[in-house]
């Protein structure tokens, strides 16, 4: 259990997958999702708070004390990587155990030690029985709880996670969220993970951090995230954001034949709009009300996603709570009122 | 048979030797462990060495291939004859292609005597001052104790009717012979082809150039060594006629009971000299000169004149030869010096890069 | 799916799958039953004969001992070149997996000759060694030399492919978990890469004793030392000794058919693992 500080981190600035000048403090016992783009920087971001890589210039602090210097194991971290990178060559037994082999022989406990602390370990994630299977024998959920009880097995202070849920379908995704959120609970130990996917960030953390091209966008809570977005990046990256550009006319932000007022932009400035799904309305309509026509709906458990293509303008997507009995019946290429309940305009 | 016989029991005079080696060496690897390469470099040579002084008993002969089985037996006698005279020795030999072996010997094989095919092969050894350059005229011009000539080999019946050097000419025949570049018994019959249409009714250089184009520029296979085109005729079952030593043909007929041959002697041939000589550096560094002078001296002796014609060689005794004047055709045979001035002359018209040679078999490409 | 991957073959395939089984056969196994039915033709009393002889013997016993040699030392090689290759960032490890081409790119006969050059008498250094004993041309360090240059690369092109599709995740996770670079080499990078490595190592094997190019010339053809199995057979071959050459022949072919075999049975076990984690879910 650590807080971690990281003091104008660089790596390769400017490059893709690089870090630019970043800074970090983030609290003992604390879980954060990186969360960004791929090539944002967020693996390398990870990786160097690891001590897997070097940053060219910058410090790390562990609690208060630098350990920049250090490599992952003289850290005190556990990594848990995307491909699972379990020892393809080594039973389940043996991968929870190796990091307790391979050290120093003072330091090293005793083999009995050794096997109450991994059979503990295998109960904990919930695999008793499977000790003497190979990797390859293990499904893909299963290989990452073995990954993870494999770095929890040093006893680190600090969990990293890289993509730890990348290559599972849906299902076992959200099982391991819930576990891993639980797991977290029980062992109060302060994670980081690494994640490309906004809901699992949002669902999961207890504060995300969001990087784009090397830089952090905005670091705070899930809803902070979504609800006050720190950058146009940001609220750009987040909810399934649509974002048009067009020109402002006597008030009035146009897009085709949909308009959104825009009292505060001087007349023919450009502007910007920042829009989600859930932050439009549709009805039906014809003759002068309607200003679109729908090419396709979607229906899913909660909502209905309705494309509309506005006349003159852009097609944008809209989302309904299911169940009323307006959102029931929308169906291709009826004609519709579309028009924006809030949303983000900025000056372009 | 013969031959195989004298080898095996040749071979396992110097079998003991190297089987002493081989297990030290795998004794030695078993603690060289991982650095085995370093290892072996330096095991290789406890063993045995080519080119390190050895004691005064080991020779080393390099020849060419035609010449094995009569190696092979003078090994054996020249072991019995020491051991008679109360020397163990061993003899351990090397066979290839004349060129080849120079060039070996050149490299540092350390042959202590060398039968070549030409004496020119010789004169390489010379340059490279492994050999006295004076060694012909040491040995008073009497290089091997036989001479040889190029004859043709052709299928049973002769069904493509090949009797002289013109007929190699033909179109309709398909020629198999050694690379004159690479081989001796090649450079022969290609300086036999030219020397030939020089001596006929109206016979000119012109004539002569185009029967040797005809012949390189159309042959099916061109094999680097003398032995390579007879496995390729006979062996393999390629082409109408086959140019190559008589000895060779000689040799060919004995083993092709099955597949049988004939030979055909043309009607003009050349003299083969091949040479005998001692290499004189390597002999002084192995302090082995006494043993090769006695080798080469038994090569003279009438007892292998008798085995030489036995291996179809032309014995330069003439009593022995004239005891085995029926087993050799009656050819005329003409020397490369009177038709051609010298070796050197020979080389450097049509051998030399750049030669008449090498714009024939440029023409083929 | 399993209808069309079952669908009957039609004539067109029956034509194609024909013409290629001809052509396996042509080249392939009508040569090499040739080759045991020649070794056989006169019966087992010349077989026996020719596995009797002296210089048969000693030819197997450099071929065994060069094979002995160079094997251990390409495969560590290639370890070690696939290793620098495939996980480290050092600049030159691009100049050395070109460099590995080369073994393979230059004929035997060129790799023979280089040796002549840099080891013949005449050089610094192998007139330094022959100086002191231990001559490296037409002797058994040479054939020796010659086989390991020729086979230098084989392990470690087997290798570098799949050690790049691996990639270096095993090892970081090893390192992550205390391991020293050592250890992690050790215990995860060798030992993953077992199954592997006997392919490659099988392969080097079969290539050490089939060499003929390079080491006929550096070999000095001395019989009884300095001839290999393959020059031997070239030799008998030559002096009309048709059976001998062959059965000598027939036995290279065992052991190259013998490695095939294990290198299939490798492949297949690889392939087993592979396809087991795919399957899971």
């Amino acid at each position: 259990m650590s807080s971690i500080e990281a003091q104008n981190l660089v790596k390769g600035w400017g490059r893709a997958k690089g870090l630019n000048d970043v800074s970090l403090r983030i609290q003992d016992g604390a879980l954060v999702a990186l969360l960004g783009p791929s090539g944002s920087g967020k693996t390398t971001l990870l990786r160097i708070l690891g001590g897997l890589d070097a940053a060219d210039s910058g410090r790390v602090i562990f609690d208060s004390e630098e350990v920049t210097g250090l490599a992952s194991a003289e850290r005190g971290v556990g990594f848990v990587f995307q491909s699972y990178a379990l020892f393809r060559h080594l039973s389940v037994f043996e991968n929870v155990a190796f990091g307790l082999r391979v050290k120093p022989r003072r330091e090293r406990p005793s083999e009995s030690l050794i096997r109450s602390r991994v059979t503990e370990l295998l109960a904990r994630i919930g695999l008793p029985d499977h000790g003497e299977r190979l990797p390859h024998q293990l499904s893909g959920g299963q290989k990452q709880r073995v990954a993870l009880a494999r770095a929890l097995a040093v006893e680190p202070r600090i969990l990293l996670l890289d993509e730890p849920f990348g290559a599972l379908d849906a299902k076992v995704r959200a099982e391991l969220r819930r576990w891993l959120r639980e797991l977290h609970h029980d062992l109060g130990l302060t994670t980081i993970l690494v994640t490309h996917d906004q809901e699992e960030a949002i669902e999961l953390a207890d504060e995300v951090v969001v990087l784009n091209h090397g830089r952090i966008e905005h670091q705070g809570s899930p809803r902070s995230l979504v609800d006050a977005p720190a950058s146009a990046f940001a609220r750009e990256f987040i909810g399934d954001a649509q974002v048009f550009d067009g020109l402002v006319d006597g008030g009035v932000f146009h897009l085709g034949k949909l308009r959104v007022a825009a009292l505060a932009h001087a007349s023919g400035t450009k502007a910007r709009l920042v829009v989600r799904p859930h932050e439009l309305r549709v009805a039906a309509a014809c003759g002068d009300t309607a200003n679109g026509t729908i090419p396709h709906v979607a229906f899913l458990p909660a909502r209905a996603k309705v494309t509309v293509a506005v006349d003159d303008g852009p097609s944008v997507v809209v989302a309904l709570a299911r169940g009323s009995d307006e959102s029931e019946h929308f169906a291709k290429d009826q004609r519709v009122a579309v028009d924006v309940v809030q949303a983000f305009l900025q000056a372009g | 048979m013969f031959a195989e016989r004298s080898g095996r029991s040749e071979q396992s005079a110097a079998f003991p030797r190297f089987h002493a080696a081989m297990s030290r060496h795998s004794f030695s690897l078993c603690h060289a462990g991982a650095v085995a390469l370093l290892g072996a470099l330096t095991l290789g040579g406890c063993g045995k060495s080519t080119g390190s002084p050895r004691p005064e008993s080991a020779l080393l002969v390099a020849a060419y291939d035609p010449a094995r089985t009569l190696v092979l037996e003078a090994n054996k006698r020249f072991l019995s004859d020491e051991l008679a005279a109360g020397r163990t020795v061993t003899v351990r030999e090397s066979f290839g292609g004349s060129g080849k072996q120079a060039r070996a010997v050149v490299d540092g094989l350390g042959a202590d005597v060398v039968l070549l095919g030409l004496a020119d092969d010789v004169n390489a050894l010379a340059d490279a001052k492994l050999v006295k350059p004076d060694w012909a005229k040491a040995r008073e011009g009497k290089g091997a104790p036989y001479t040889s000539t190029i004859v043709f080999v052709v299928r049973a019946g002769n069904p493509k009717n090949v009797r002289d050097w013109s007929d190699l000419a033909r179109s309709d025949v398909a020629l198999v012979a050694p690379n004159p570049k690479s081989s001796s018994a090649a450079k022969l019959s290609y300086l036999a082809a030219w020397g030939w249409a020089l001596r006929q009714p109206n016979g000119s250089e012109i004539a002569a150039e185009s029967l040797v184009r005809a012949m390189y520029g159309k042959a099916v296979v061109l094999d680097a060594t003398a032995r390579g085109a007879s496995t390729t005729f006979l062996q393999n079952g390629i082409g109408d006629v086959l140019v190559t030593w008589e000895n060779e043909a000689y040799l060919a007929r004995d083993e092709r009971a099955r597949a049988p041959i004939e030979i055909v002697t043309p009607s003009a041939s050349i003299v083969a000299e091949p040479a005998v000589a001692i290499v004189d550096a390597n002999v002084d560094h192995h302090g082995t000169r006494a043993l090769a002078e006695r080798y080469v001296a038994l090569l003279e002796t009438n007892e292998m004149q008798e085995a030489a014609a036995r291996a179809h060689f032309r014995p330069r005794n003439a009593e022995v030869l004239a005891a085995h004047q029926r087993e050799f055709a009656a050819v005329p045979l003409f020397t490369v010096e009177e038709t051609f001035g010298s070796w050197s002359a020979a080389k450097a018209k049509h051998f030399a890069d750049g030669g008449l040679l090498d714009r024939i078999l440029e023409a083929r490409r | 799916m399993h209808t069309l991957a079952r669908r009957r073959p039609n004539g067109a395939a029956w034509a194609i799958v024909s013409v290629a089984v001809a052509i396996v056969a042509t080249l392939v196994a009508v040569p090499v039953g040739a080759v045991f039915v020649y070794a056989f033709s006169r019966g087992f009393d010349p077989v026996l004969r020719t596995l009797a002889r002296a210089d048969v013997h000693s030819a197997m016993g450099l071929s065994a001992l060069a094979a002995a040699v160079s094997v251990p030392f390409v495969t560590v090689f290639g370890v070690a070149a696939a290793w620098v290759v495939t996980r480290t960032e050092l600049p030159s490890r691009r100049a050395l997996a070109a460099i590995l081409n080369v073994p393979f790119a230059i004929p035997p006969v060129v790799a023979g000759l280089l040796l002549v050059l840099v080891v013949g008498p005449h050089t610094p250094l192998g007139y330094w060694l022959a100086a002191r004993g231990f001559p490296v041309l037409f002797a058994a360090p040479g054939i020796i030399l010659a086989t390991s240059l020729v086979s230098l690369s084989v392990v470690a092109k087997d290798l570098i492919p799949l050690m790049e599709a691996l990639g270096p995740a095993e090892e970081l996770a090893a390192r992550s978990l205390g391991a020293t670079p050592f250890q992690a080499f050790v215990r995860v990078t060798l030992p993953g890469l077992s199954l592997p490595l006997l392919h490659a190592t099988v392969g080097a094997l079969a290539r050490a004793l089939g060499e003929f190019g390079s080491v006929s010339v550096v070999s000095g053809r001395i019989r009884g030392e300095t001839m290999t199995v393959p020059l031997l057979i070239e030799a008998l071959y030559g002096e009309y000794d048709q059976t001998g050459a062959f059965v000598l022949a027939a036995l290279l072919a065992l052991v190259a058919i013998a490695s095939l075999a294990v290198k299939k049975a490798v492949e297949a076990a690889v392939a087993r693992t592979v396809n087991a984690e795919e399957v899971s879910p």
